[in-house]
């Protein structure tokens, strides 16, 4: 995994940063992590262990109380408004509730909001937003007030809203709640469509099937630390790590401990991510 | 509704009583009253509408016209109708723009007219007030004993509760043409080009969409409250309300602190801009809004004279 990163630039860099809310609660306690382009980072952990808040320091929307927040190297000045810009927007954040990012009454003005606070030419403007109504299929909905989706559509709406500021960084906070299966299918196309674009993209979910089978790096957050940081491999294998941060092992991986246990074989190198793989893992055990 | 049409009818006939002979005033009264009243039994009042003046406006075939030429056009109209002080003319903007919402816009008349009945029954309330005097002996054309003194209507306090009921219906019929037709964003583009403050039309706009939030997180917690029985029997009624409004605050700070989060996440630094589709001002219309507006001018100057 390191070897694999080294290659990749660095893009986003978290220092030992801690946030505490006015409550005097800590809801990050010296948290260190680093985004490489290009990678598909999924984030777990139970409700309250910091992940939303991990996200809006990434964004610069929350201000860590200790430590820095580096994007491509440079150090982010929270009291300066060039420097937050850029850390905004090249780090989008589609937030769980898309009502709360729906500001505009149509979906085409609703999406024109992030960049034209860029401050860029009409022109371009509406360019981008062609760009990200095509990606996200709204053409359909254009001028429809976006408070009257359905759901899915309206997270549909809602990560347009961040493609249209072309960020190198998207990160999501619980896409997939409250999408039904076909919707929640369609998120992880979607996924796929811009990572294989180059995104690097942080998303963080309960769905621990969907981490394994997605991410090739997996954060684990619980009671406000990292816990851990690594492959999917190295994070499921670790039994102690997932008592502690409330987690279960993939249900695609667990079948394949009990395969390989019926079959009195050791593990293989590389458990099985798909039914496909699963299968071929089957057919070499019995 | 039924409020409105009962309210509607006292207006006319207190209005009319005196002026014409007494079995029309108070035909009038009544039919006005059976009117309104049929129109209110067919129809519930919902919340949705008011939501929904965006998308109404988007619906409208007067939404392709330039924004600015709409709001000049309709507040120097509005402008006039108030400072005419002609109940002729102010009449005759009331229906000339509803019909332009209407007919020219094509918003659906059911809904016109239940957007209306809420500054109606203000307009009427206020009407009711003026037409009424409270005096120690009896005098004008109707009087009745109340209290050792006598409630009177005069001719002038009829003709002044007039003027001042139909100045303000057709001021509200002008903002009606302009919001059912013009979404919020293009007013705000609008605004943008006469150099309103920034910081207004923020305000203006953010207060306007969260009134939307707090409707919509009223109606959920005021459905979970009644799914749990929260209104069953006035006591319980009124405690209800009660929490629900408190927790609505709760739950509004907290609305509001996430949107504001988005939005900065967006980059927003305190102004607001949408991108808008062009919409160049024709002549032709220009011309025509004119021509309608000199028309009204010249009504209201030889309506003074």
């Amino acid at each position: 995994m390191i070897n694999q990163t080294a290659e990749r630039s660095e893009l986003l860099r978290l220092d030992h940063i801690s946030y505490r809310y006015e409550t005097g609660e800590l809801a990050l306690d010296d948290v260190s992590a680093a985004v490489y382009a290009g990678e598909k980072i999924a984030v777990l952990g139970n409700n309250g262990a910091g992940k939303s808040t991990f996200f809006l320091c990434c964004n610069g929307v929350l201000e860590p109380a200790g430590g820095g927040v580096f994007y491509r190297g440079e150090k982010i000045d929270h009291h300066h408004r060039r420097s937050l810009v850029t850390l905004r927007r090249n780090v989008g954040l589609v937030f769980q509730d898309p009502d709360n990012q729906m500001i505009a009454s149509t979906v085409e003005s609703e999406i024109s909001f992030g960049p034209m606070n860029l401050g860029l030419e009409a022109q371009e403007v509406g360019a981008r937003v062609d760009r990200a109504i095509a990606c996200m299929e709204l053409e359909n909905f254009r001028s429809r007030p976006p408070h009257y989706l359905s759901g899915g559509e309206k997270k549909r709406v809602s990560i347009a809203d961040i493609l249209a500021m072309e960020p190198e960084i998207i990160l999501f906070d619980e896409p997939a709640a409250s999408l039904d299966p076909r919707n929640a299918a369609m998120l992880e196309q979607t996924l796929q469509k811009l990572s294989e674009s180059g995104m690097a993209l942080v998303v963080s979910t309960h769905d621990v099937d969907f981490a394994w089978r997605w991410a090739d790096r997996i954060l684990v957050f619980n009671e406000a630390h990292i816990a851990a940081d690594g492959s999917p491999e190295s994070v499921f294998a670790n039994g102690a790590l997932l008592e502690k941060a409330g987690l279960r092992k993939p249900q695609i991986y667990a079948f394949a401990e009990i395969a390989c246990m019926a079959g009195e074989k050791p593990l293989p190198d590389r458990m099985p991510k798909t039914e496909q793989e699963f299968e071929k893992l089957i057919r070499s055990l019995y | 509704m039924l409020f409105c049409a009962v309210l509607a009818g006292i207006m006319v006939w207190a209005m009319s009583w005196g002026r014409c002979p007494d079995w029309a005033s108070a035909g009038g009264a009544v039919l006005c009253t059976l009117a309104f009243g049929a129109f209110a039994l067919g129809h519930r009042h919902t919340h949705s509408e008011f939501i929904a003046f965006d998308y109404y406006a988007q619906q409208s075939r007067l939404f392709r016209f330039n924004p600015g030429l709409k709001t000049i056009f309709l507040t120097s109209l509005l402008i006039l109708c108030v400072a005419a002080d002609s109940a002729l003319t102010a009449v005759v903007v009331f229906l000339s723009m509803a019909l332009f919402t209407v007919v020219a816009g094509g918003t659906r008349i059911r809904v016109y007219l239940s957007l209306m009945t809420v500054p109606a029954v203000f307009i009427l309330l206020s009407g009711l007030a003026l037409v009424f005097d409270f005096a120690s002996q009896p005098a004008g054309v109707f009087s009745l004993r109340l209290l050792g003194g006598y409630l009177c209507v005069t001719p002038a306090a009829q003709a002044h509760a007039f003027l001042v009921t139909v100045k303000a219906l057709g001021a509200v019929s002008c903002l009606y043409a302009l919001s059912l037709s013009t979404p919020m964003n293009e007013l705000i583009g609008v605004m943008r080009r006469i150099h309103l403050p920034a910081v207004v039309i923020e305000l203006m706009y953010l207060i306007y969409r969260y009134i939307f939030i707090l409707l919509a997180a009223y109606a959920q917690i005021r459905a979970a409250a009644s799914a749990r029985l929260g209104f069953a029997g006035a006591r319980n009624s009124v405690r209800t309300f009660g929490r629900c409004c408190a927790n609505l605050l709760v739950q509004s700070f907290r609305r509001a602190g996430a949107c504001f989060d988005a939005m900065e996440s967006r980059c927003y630094e305190g102004k607001l801009a949408f991108l808008q589709s062009p919409k160049p001002v024709r002549a032709a219309e220009a011309a025509a809004a004119g021509v309608f507006f000199c028309a009204v001018t010249a009504l209201a100057v030889l309506t003074r004279i």
